[in-house]
């Protein structure tokens, strides 16, 4: 297995605070790696820093081997990457579909150029993440899991080879959060390599290969599941020093660490 | 394709007609009906002229030419998201260009038209670089300061006569020919910039540029170059307005830089544009004849408040029809309509 994304030394600093401080690993061909940390660890900056959203302030990232912190985010998603957003952006004005099929018609390099074909491809995108049945709803009426829905379908559209998940199944119930792991296992078995933040630690847990930690925009941890679960320096991130102590004295808190973030 | 899947369902809209008006709306919205007013219009709009005073063919050609005007104007603003204060600098530019090349170059009118119109396609390509960038109210005030700096430059460079103004040749024909000829220039003009309005709104181009507007940074992740994209949308709306320009050259034969670089006519065609409905394809041209007839009658009653029904309207529009007069119909009159005729025929 090779690494189709490769990090090195990536840091972002936003005056005097570093967001991301020289994290650097790589997310091999066809896995589902999984991203972790407190609140303000500098995950979403990660990723806005693969899309290029935000410029680095050191460090390169190489995808397929080729270096894109240098391009512009349309060319790096015509490379091949997709990116949803935490705080949704939908096409207001445009219907579901009419977005889904935005990412169909511009995406990969390569993608359909024409605009039926496109649509014909938004419905079928639609039909796998379960959103069919609003496909010609405004976007401003439809609810916030359907909304995070859309974000998955547009990312989907446009055929990435690597797809960044930020927080796809925040807000989502216990069934619904099911179904979305459903549909992301599915999309990996298809041979998308997929990077997911998320919160909820039952669902990060259950499709990750492999889980890296960030903490205070370091890389803290890196590893399979049950690892990371285990980890002292990462239950000492997540819930203190003083709980990793209790830990290590009683062997417990490994199931408050699953347990505590996912109440947040 | 919409067409053939509704055709085969009338039989079912006639069954549920009776009880739900949500039917009925559905038969008022058949394609058919659309095509049907447009053809009915525009068959009217053909006959017009040879029937009216040449007062009324001027207020006609007017309409039309705001129309087109609006309609090339929607592209950058309504589409993309970018008001555009200044669109006049191409009205302007085109006009002059035009002038320049049927006067200077010797070139006839139809061929000096199109090249004033890519000219100013040029000027927005080579603009649009540095201004596009500007976000919201920036590009809008960008826009204001660009077309009355242009006014400048054109008022103090002598191939264009200065603040004297600028006579082109007139065409040798009578009057009332003139005025018919002019009134179906505009009338194709109009023509000319709704089929590319609507080419565009159903384009690959169609689904960047609104993408953009909705979400620049979006956009951006899904694919879109959106600096070309807005350059693109900037060029085209330069182009048509440039050709307008050109065409009113032709009409008025004499005009100087305050005439051709009027910023308030740009706010009056950009108020056209709120008043039909922003981004659709039908609604400024229903804003720009539904705002100059109400001009054109407040003008001729009340010379002196004129300029004040402009700002009566736009408080109006944003009080009563935010998202303008197209969708102000399909949400209150067509179900209005259709719960009226649903009752007739239940009982």
């Amino acid at each position: 297995m090779t690494a189709i994304l490769e990090l090195r030394e990536v840091s972002k600093h936003f005056g005097g605070l570093a967001a991301v401080d020289k994290v650097g690993f790589g997310v091999e061909q066809g896995e589902i790696m999984g991203v972790i940390g407190p609140n303000g660890a500098g995950k979403t900056t990660l990723l806005s820093c693969i899309s290029r959203l935000h410029p680095l302030t050191g460090g390169q990232i190489f995808f397929n081997e080729k270096r894109i912190d240098t391009l512009k985010p349309h060319q790096i998603a015509k490379l091949g990457i997709g990116r949803t957003f935490q705080i949704v952006k939908p096409f207001t004005g445009m219907t579901v579909k009419e977005n889904v099929a935005v990412g169909a018609l511009y995406g990969r390099a390569g993608h359909s150029g024409s605009v039926p074909e496109a649509v014909a491809q938004a419905d079928e995108v639609l039909e796998r993440v379960g959103l069919a049945h609003r496909a010609d709803y405004p976007t401003d009426e439809i609810t916030i899991p359907d909304r995070k829905r859309l974000e998955l379908a547009r990312a989907l559209a446009m055929d990435p080879a690597l797809l960044l998940l930020d927080e796809v199944m925040a807000g989502l119930n216990p069934h619904e959060t099911d179904e979305m792991m459903d549909v992301i296992r599915e999309i990996n078995k298809g041979g998308t390599t997929i990077m997911v933040i998320e919160h909820v630690m039952r669902a990060i847990m259950g499709i990750s290969h492999r889980i890296a930690v960030m903490h205070h925009g370091k890389l803290i941890a890196l590893g399979p599941p049950k690892e990371i679960a285990d980890d002292d320096r990462v239950i000492e991130a997540y819930l203190g020093e003083r709980f990793a102590q209790a830990k290590r004295a009683r062997q417990v808190a490994g199931q408050a660490a699953a347990n505590k973030p996912a109440a947040e | 394709m919409e067409g053939s899947v509704n055709k085969g369902d009338p039989a079912i809209h006639q069954v549920a007609q009776a009880t739900t008006p949500v039917a009925l709306t559905r038969l008022v919205e058949h394609p058919m009906l659309k095509v049907g007013i447009a053809v009915i219009l525009l068959a009217v709009a053909a006959i017009a002229p040879f029937g009216l005073t040449g007062y009324w063919v001027r207020v006609l050609t007017s309409m039309f030419m705001y129309a087109a005007l609006a309609s090339s104007l929607n592209i950058i603003m309504g589409y993309t998201g970018y008001t555009d204060f200044g669109n006049i600098v191409f009205f302007g530019i085109g006009a002059y260009s035009t002038g320049i090349l049927m006067r200077e170059a010797g070139l006839p009118f139809l061929l000096a038209m199109p090249v004033g119109g890519v000219v100013c396609a040029l000027f927005a390509v080579v603009l649009g670089l540095p201004i596009l960038r500007l976000r919201g109210y920036y590009f809008a005030i960008a826009s204001m300061g660009l077309s009355q700096a242009v006014r400048e430059v054109v008022r103090n460079m002598e191939i264009t006569g200065g603040a004297k103004g600028f006579t082109v040749p007139m065409w040798r024909v009578p009057p009332r020919t003139f005025n018919i000829l002019i009134y179906f220039l505009m009338f194709g003009l109009t023509l000319i910039s709704v089929a590319i309005s609507h080419w565009v709104l159903r384009s690959r181009l169609g689904y960047g540029l609104r993408a953009i507007k909705a979400d620049e940074e979006g956009a951006s992740v899904m694919g879109i170059d959106t600096t070309r994209h807005k350059i693109a949308a900037w060029a085209l709306s330069a182009f048509v307005t440039g050709l307008i320009g050109g065409a009113y050259a032709l009409w008025f034969v004499y005009f100087n830089p305050d005439d051709v670089f009027n910023i308030l006519v740009s706010v009056k065609y950009l108020v056209m544009v709120y008043l039909g409905g922003i981004g659709t394809v039908a609604g400024p041209v229903i804003g720009a004849f539904l705002l100059e007839y109400v001009s054109d009658f407040i003008w001729s009653r009340f010379s002196v408040i004129h300029l004040g029904v402009l700002g009566l309207t736009v408080i109006f529009i944003v009080l009563f029809m935010p998202r303008g007069f197209l969708h102000m119909v399909k949400t209150r009159v067509r179900p209005l309509l259709a719960r009226v005729m649903s009752r007739s025929r239940g009982n």
